[in-house]
């Protein structure tokens, strides 16, 4: 008795085990009209998970009622979903990836994602122009900018013009930049380098200022609550922050600043995908167009959630200062090819983590 | 098998527990080992550790990370050790309060714990006011970011284990036998350092070999309190394979630290006293 008692238990168990992946499936159910051709079809889109209340509101739940479709989502930073997306790839389970510019290029190469067809996203002709194919062959398409700026504490430190500024001697010690693998790490080294003397292809100078800086430096930050918990600490004075930071870095409440420097601030774009192996590619191109759309963008916009690629999006001064809005703004940022960052990438660590390791 | 049913359901309740811990512990392991020594033409081959072994890099990251595991270890030691012994000394009912004043740091999240050290140890921090209240110092000290401020972590997260498994030795330690070398004309500080330390070896080891592993591989702390500046094989880890995809490199630094702590316990072993059971 005992022994059938056991054997069940190990039993229910290996089935559950070996159930799991078919209940992680879903069903699908279908019941499409005319008016609703996608009707009763799920889609599955990998994004970030901030501001989730926001993104159903603005992005999600419309085009779910437009459309009748269920959009099921898969959240979590780059690496933790470019890895699922990778263990997946002959069978993907995902439709739409979100990804930063260098994931998004990585995901490229290593087969991950598959060209758009433009014929099928009309709002491309509505989009500032380098968001329409930041990594070339149509891979992604942008659907929101954000920058690298500059902010400094206004009554600590005098006025921040370059980025020359950053190695002032008043700044040691309250000086903190993202770490280089973070998104923008590859901009500060860009920057230093143009700012210094070198350019985009030219980064030795760049390399020299950072080392000389990196003694001195409170830490290099690895995400933005890192950054916005040592602003508030009054660890740190000064320091390039990504721009989608800004409403917290202000809500510190503390006399703070940003700046546009003489050489220019770093812009990137988050892009949209369409996962390679999709069965639901008509699908995805839909939903693409709705998140480039008019009213998606202004919407995420005014809720200070992304900001817009759309050119005819027109914000309150109140709503654009806390974005990458404006054409003076975006005429001041610099794109970086994000292949290039992305072949550099494995020496830049090993060399970053040789000069913060001494 | 003539086996009695009662062991012969416990062998089968064991045989499941045994079967998960196969599938997704053991397995996964050898699986690991196996991969680390995988070629890219699909040879076995060393030249993925060679690779990481040589680095300058994964050198220095690896003697930062064995040196302040070594100093949190044996702080923990001499610390706990006191405070294990007093607690076997005094009423059971204070015993309680010391073991949930012990208990307390493990109950609250990581997370939170290392960020509060972010708040005492800041430049406006606790410490460096308290220091500039009593004028001992000018400016503000730099503790965060330092190796200093990973130990002080890591002492805080695993103190407690060292000191709960050296309470669970000590109470299988009879007080007759502290008696007994006591009457037998032993000082106090000798009976403590050649019967009830040697009696108690065993939580001992566990305490050490439990202490040390959790230093070598404990990510958030270092991460949150030591940053880009203060690299270990845990942060290094994670920057190779989720940043760098670079699997290869982070399985081989996997396989050092699980052998790391496994070459540890075994020479701990061997220090074990010979006449105890």
């Amino acid at each position: 008795m005992r022994k059938r008692t056991v054997l069940v238990f190990v039993l229910i168990l290996v089935a559950f085990l070996c159930l799991q992946p078919i209940f992680a499936q879903g069903g699908k159910e279908s019941a499409a009209s005319a008016d609703m051709p996608y009707k009763g079809q799920t889609l599955t889109v990998s994004m970030w998970g901030y501001n989730m209340d926001l993104l159903v509101k603005n992005v999600l739940k419309p085009f779910e009622d437009k459309h009748g479709v269920k959009i099921v989502t898969e959240t979590g930073n780059n690496s933790d979903r470019f890895t699922k997306l990778a263990a997946r790839k002959d069978n993907p389970i995902v439709d739409v990836a979100y990804f930063a510019g260098t994931w998004a290029y990585e995901a490229m190469k290593q087969g991950l994602i598959q060209p758009y067809d433009p014929a099928k996203i009309p709002n491309l002709a509505n989009i500032i122009e380098p968001a329409k194919d930041p990594l070339g062959g149509r891979y992604a398409i942008g659907y929101t900018i954000q920058h690298l700026g500059i902010f400094y504490r206004t009554d600590k430190v005098a006025q921040i013009k370059s980025w020359k500024d950053l190695s002032r001697a008043e700044l040691k010690g309250f000086l903190s930049i993202p770490g280089i693998t973070t998104t923008y790490g590859p901009a500060i080294v860009y920057m230093m380098s143009k700012a210094w003397g070198g350019d985009f292809e030219n980064t030795e100078v760049g390399w020299q200022k950072i080392a000389e800086l990196a003694p001195s430096l409170v830490t290099a930050y690895n995400n933005s609550s890192e950054l916005n918990a040592l602003i508030i600490q009054e660890e740190v004075y000064a320091a390039p922050y990504t721009s989608f930071s800004w409403g917290n870095i202000k809500a510190s409440g503390l006399p703070v600043a940003q700046v546009i420097p003489e050489e220019g601030l770093v812009g990137s774009f988050s892009v949209a995908s369409v996962v390679k192996g999709t069965k639901n590619v008509d699908l995805a191109h839909l939903f693409i167009d709705h998140l480039l759309s008019y009213e998606v963008q202004l919407a995420e916009a005014m809720d200070l959630v992304d900001s817009p690629v759309h050119t005819g999006v027109t914000l309150p001064p109140e709503v654009a200062e806390n974005l990458t809005y404006g054409e003076e703004l975006i005429s001041m940022l610099h794109f970086f090819d994000e292949g290039k960052t992305a072949a550099l990438q494995p020496d830049w660590i090993a060399r970053w983590n040789k000069i913060f390791s001494k | 098998m003539s086996l009695k049913p009662k062991t012969k359901a416990l062998t089968m309740l064991l045989g499941a527990g045994c079967l998960f811990l196969l599938a997704y512990f053991l397995l996964p392991l050898l699986f690991v080992l196996y991969e680390s020594f995988l070629g890219t033409d699909g040879n076995l081959t060393v030249s993925r550790y060679l690779a990481v072994l040589q680095d300058n890099q994964f050198q220095n990251v690896y003697l930062r990370t064995l040196k302040m595991a070594v100093i949190v270890t044996v702080i923990a030691v001499f610390t706990a050790y006191p405070t294990a012994y007093l607690m076997m000394k005094i009423k059971s009912s204070h015993k309680a309060i010391l073991m949930s004043l012990v208990i307390l740091p493990l109950m609250t999240s990581p997370v939170a714990r290392t960020y509060a050290w972010i708040v005492i140890l800041g430049r406006y921090g606790i410490v460096n006011q308290t220091l500039s209240l009593f004028g001992l110092t000018r400016e503000p000290v730099r503790m965060l970011y330092t190796e200093g401020a990973i130990v002080v972590g890591l002492l805080q997260l695993f103190l407690p284990i060292m000191v709960l498994n050296l309470v669970s030795a000590l109470e299988n330690v009879p007080s007759e036998v502290e008696e007994a070398a006591l009457s037998l004309g032993s000082s106090k500080i000798g009976t403590f350092f050649r019967v009830i330390v040697p009696l108690s070896f065993d939580g001992l080891i566990m305490g050490v070999t439990l202490v040390f592993t959790g230093c070598i591989t404990a990510y958030v702390t270092p991460a949150i309190l030591g940053g880009a500046k203060v690299l270990t094989l845990a942060t290094l880890m994670r920057q190779q394979a989720l940043v760098l995809m670079n699997w290869e490199a982070a399985t081989v630094i996997a396989v050092v630290m699980i052998l790391t702590t496994l070459i540890l316990h075994t020479v701990l072993k061997r220090f074990r006293p010979r006449n105890q059971t």
